[in-house]
C-alpha cells in the first residue's frame, strides 16, 4: 500500500478514534504498522479498490474528510446506490481500524499503548490442550505439511 | 511429495461441518478419501489469538463478505473444521414447523422428527451436547433470563456441543470463537475428523478448489492449487461437495454445470445485534458467551428468535454509528454493554452469482414481511432491556449473515432443485451434497446439528 493511502487510513482512522485523555487516537497509536495483518488477506480487486479510495482520502484536507464520513454514517435518507457506497465504505474502514486498535496488539510489543486493559477488555482464554495426537495427524495425513 | 496419491474412491471437497462427518462416515469403512480445505489446519495448540489475525485468516476475504446493498455481512469461515471452529457451538434440532416447511417444498418425507431422530441421536456417539450451566451465567445472560420474565416471555438454556469447560478455572469463552484452545468446544475438526484421519484419510489444506470436470466416464477430476499457487488435478470415482452454501454454489457455476437452480435460494437468518447500555458494568465477555434462547411459540410462528449473545470489540464495532467521539465513547465503554440478537426466518430467496475475476455476488434482501419479523424483534428487544435498566438501546440496520444456506437445494423435482432426494446431483449422480447448500428454506433454527444429521444420513446410505 502507497504512503498516501497509508495516511489516508490514519486520516479516516482518527476520525472514527480521535483518543482521548485516557486512550491515543488511531495515527498516535502506530497500529497502522500492522496494517497488512489486514490487507494481505483481501481479494485482490478489493485491495486494489481500498487503496485507491484510501488515496484520495490521503489527498483529502481532513476537515473535509470530517465532512464526508458523517455524511457517510447518516447515508439513510440517500438514493440506494449512495446507500450502498456509504455502508461498504463505513464497514470496510471501521472493521480495519478497529481490528488493528482493539485486537490487543500491545500483548505482542509493549510499544504499543496498552488499549484493551484501558477499557476493562480482559477475557482469560483456557491453558491450550498439547494435543500430540493431532499435531502427529496433521503431520502424517495433511499434504500441506507435505509440499 | 511421491506420497501425495491423486486418485481416491471419495474427494470431498470442503472441511467443515458437513465435509468431516461424511470423511469419517466413510472411512470408518475402509474408503479411501481426500479432504480438499481452503483453510488452514489450525488445532487447540495454534488457534490464532488476536481478532485481527482471526478474522483476516479464517474467514474468505480477511472476514466479512457483503451482499449486493451492502445491507448484510455475510461471515464465512474458511478453516479445516469450517463453521464449527469459529461458530458459538449451539446444537438444536429442528422443529415440526421447520421440517414441514421443508417438507413442503421439497416433497421429501424423510424431512421429519421421525425419520431424522435416529440420527440426531447418532450424532451423541462422537459430540458431546450439554446444557451450558446456569451457575456460570453471566450479567448479559441474566439480564436476558430476567427481561424475558418480566415480559412474559418464554425462554429456555441453550445447548452446546462442549465438554469439560473449564468454566469453574474462570475462563471466557468468547475467545473460543476463534478456537477452542482446550478441545471442548466439539467442533468436527477435534471430533469426526479425528477419527477420520486416524481411519487413513488424507486432507490438503489450503488448497482452493477451482473446478470441478465431470466430462469423462471413468473419473471425476477436481483442480485447484495449494498455498503457493501450485495447481493440481486429483480424480475421483464419486465426489462429495460440501463447501457450503457459497463454495459449492459458486463452484459449480464456475464448472460449467447447466442445472438453472444453482445460486438460487439462498438464505442466511439475517441477525441484527441491539446493543443496551448500561449505568453499571455488564462485562458480557465473562464466562460462556451464550446462556439462553427464545423459547416462545409466539415468537417462532412470527418469524424470529433471540438469543443472548455478544462478540470481541472489533466485531462489535460494526453494531455502534456515527464516528467520533459518538463512536469511540461505546467502544470504550464496551464493558457497560449487553447485546441480544434477533435472528429473522427469511423468506425472501436470494442468489448468488459469480462476477467478474470470480467476485462473489449475493443479491439477497429483506422483504416487506422479513423487515417486520425483524421489527418485531427488536420491540421484544427493546422491552426486555428497558424492563432491566437500559439506559438506551442502540438500533442498527446491518444485518449479519452467519447461517448460510441453499444455493443448491434438494427437491423431488429436478426442475426446481440441484440435488435429488438420495442426495445425488441431478445432472450427474457421482456428485452428492449433505451440506447447508442443499437447505431449500429457511428453518429459524441454528442449523449445523441438522446438517451433522442429514451428513450422517446420506455418507451412511451411500454404502448401502
Ligand atoms: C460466527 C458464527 C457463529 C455461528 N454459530 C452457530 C451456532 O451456534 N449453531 C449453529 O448451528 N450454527 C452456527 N453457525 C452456522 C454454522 O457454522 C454453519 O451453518 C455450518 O458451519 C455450515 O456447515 P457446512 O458444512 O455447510 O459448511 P462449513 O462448515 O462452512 O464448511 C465449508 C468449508 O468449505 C471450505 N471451502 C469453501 N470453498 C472451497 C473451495 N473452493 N475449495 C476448498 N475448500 C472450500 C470452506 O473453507 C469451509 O471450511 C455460525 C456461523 C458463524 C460464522
Amino acid at each position: 500500500m502507497n504512503k498516501i493511502a497509508l495516511n489516508g487510513l490514519e486520516k479516516a482512522g482518527d476520525i472514527y478514534i480521535p483518543g482521548d485523555q485516557s486512550l491515543p487516537s488511531f495515527s498516535e497509536s502506530n497500529f497502522i504498522n500492522e496494517h497488512q495483518r489486514i490487507l494481505s488477506f483481501i481479494s485482490k480487486d478489493d485491495r486494489a479498490a481500498l487503496e485507491l479510495l484510501l488515496t484520495i482520502f490521503g489527498l483529502t484536507p481532513l476537515f473535509i474528510l470530517k465532512i464526508l464520513f458523517n455524511k457517510v454514517v447518516n447515508y439513510h435518507h440517500y438514493p440506494e446506490f449512495i446507500k450502498t457506497l456509504c455502508r461498504t465504505i463505513n464497514v470496510g474502514i471501521k472493521g480495519i481500524v478497529c481490528a488493528l486498535y482493539f485486537s490487543g496488539l500491545e500483548e505482542e510489543n509493549p510499544n504499543y499503548p496498552q488499549i484493551l486493559k484501558t477499557i476493562g477488555w480482559q477475557p482469560k482464554r483456557a491453558k491450550a490442550n498439547e494435543d500430540l495426537e493431532m499435531k502427529s495427524l496433521i503431520e502424517r495425513h495433511d499434504f500441506n505439511s507435505m509440499i | 511429495m511421491k506420497d501425495i496419491k491423486l486418485n481416491y474412491d471419495y474427494i470431498i471437497i470442503g472441511a467443515g461441518v458437513s465435509g468431516c462427518i461424511v470423511a469419517e462416515r466413510l472411512c470408518s469403512r475402509g474408503k479411501n478419501v481426500l479432504l480438499l480445505e481452503a483453510g488452514k489446519f489450525f488445532y487447540s495448540k495454534n488457534f490464532l489469538t488476536k481478532e485481527v489475525d482471526s478474522n483476516s485468516q479464517m474467514y474468505w476475504n480477511g472476514g466479512i463478505e457483503l451482499n449486493s446493498n451492502a445491507s448484510i455481512g455475510l461471515i464465512r469461515p474458511k478453516v479445516v473444521g469450517g463453521g464449527s471452529i469459529i461458530n458459538g457451538g449451539l446444537l438444536d434440532p429442528f422443529d415440526d414447523l421447520a421440517l414441514e416447511g421443508f417438507k413442503d417444498i421439497t416433497d421429501i418425507d424423510f424431512f421429519s422428527l421421525n425419520s431424522l431422530n435416529p440420527y440426531y441421536e447418532k450424532i451423541n456417539s462422537l459430540t458431546t451436547i450439554e446444557k451450558i450451566p446456569e451457575e456460570y451465567a453471566n450479567l448479559n445472560s441474566k439480564i436476558f433470563k430476567q427481561g424475558f420474565k418480566a415480559n412474559g416471555f418464554q425462554c429456555a438454556s441453550l445447548e452446546r456441543g462442549q465438554k469439560n469447560c473449564p468454566y469453574s478455572d474462570g475462563v471466557d469463552c468468547i475467545t473460543c470463537l476463534s478456537g477452542c484452545p482446550t478441545n471442548s468446544k466439539q467442533s468436527t475438526m477435534t471430533t469426526y475428523l479425528r477419527e477420520a484421519l486416524k481411519n487413513g484419510a488424507k486432507i490438503f489444506s489450503e488448497f482452493k478448489v477451482k473446478q470441478v470436470d465431470n466430462s469423462s466416464r471413468e473419473s471425476i477430476k477436481v483442480s485447484g492449487h495449494d498455498k503457493n499457487l501450485k495447481q493440481w488435478t486429483f480424480s475421483c470415482n464419486k465426489l462429495i461437495l460440501a463447501s457450503g452454501a457459497i463454495g459449492n454454489s459458486k463452484l459449480l457455476i464456475n464448472s460449467g454445470f447447466k442445472n438453472k437452480n444453482i445460486g438460487k435460494n439462498f438464505y442466511t437468518h439475517p441477525q441484527y445485534m441491539l446493543m443496551a447500555e448500561f449505568d453499571h458494568e455488564v462485562n458480557a465477555y465473562k464466562g460462556p458467551l451464550q446462556n439462553y434462547k427464545s423459547d416462545d411459540l409466539n415468537f417462532r410462528k412470527k418469524g424470529f428468535k433471540l438469543e443472548n449473545v455478544f462478540a470481541p470489540p472489533a466485531a462489535i464495532s460494526a453494531l455502534f454509528n456515527g464516528v467520533g467521539d459518538e463512536f469511540f465513547s461505546c467502544l470504550k465503554n464496551i464493558n457497560k454493554f449487553g447485546s441480544i440478537e434477533v435472528c429473522i426466518r427469511d423468506e425472501n430467496p436470494g442468489e448468488i452469482k459469480v462476477g467478474r475475476n470470480n467476485k462473489t455476488i449475493v443479491y439477497k434482501e429483506l422483504s416487506d414481511l422479513d423487515k417486520k419479523k425483524r421489527d418485531l424483534g427488536f420491540d421484544a428487544i427493546k422491552n426486555i432491556l428497558y424492563s432491566q435498566g437500559a439506559k438506551r438501546v442502540i438500533e442498527g440496520d446491518f444485518g449479519i449473515g452467519l447461517h448460510l444456506m441453499g444455493g443448491c437445494s434438494i427437491g423431488s423435482e429436478e426442475k426446481k432443485s440441484v440435488f435429488a432426494p438420495d442426495f445425488s446431483m441431478y445432472e450427474d449422480k457421482r456428485i452428492s451434497c449433505a451440506d447447508s447448500s442443499i437447505f431449500p428454506n429457511a428453518p429459524g433454527i441454528n442449523p449445523s446439528l441438522t446438517i451433522m444429521a442429514l451428513s450422517i444420513k446420506f455418507a451412511e446410505e451411500l454404502h448401502e
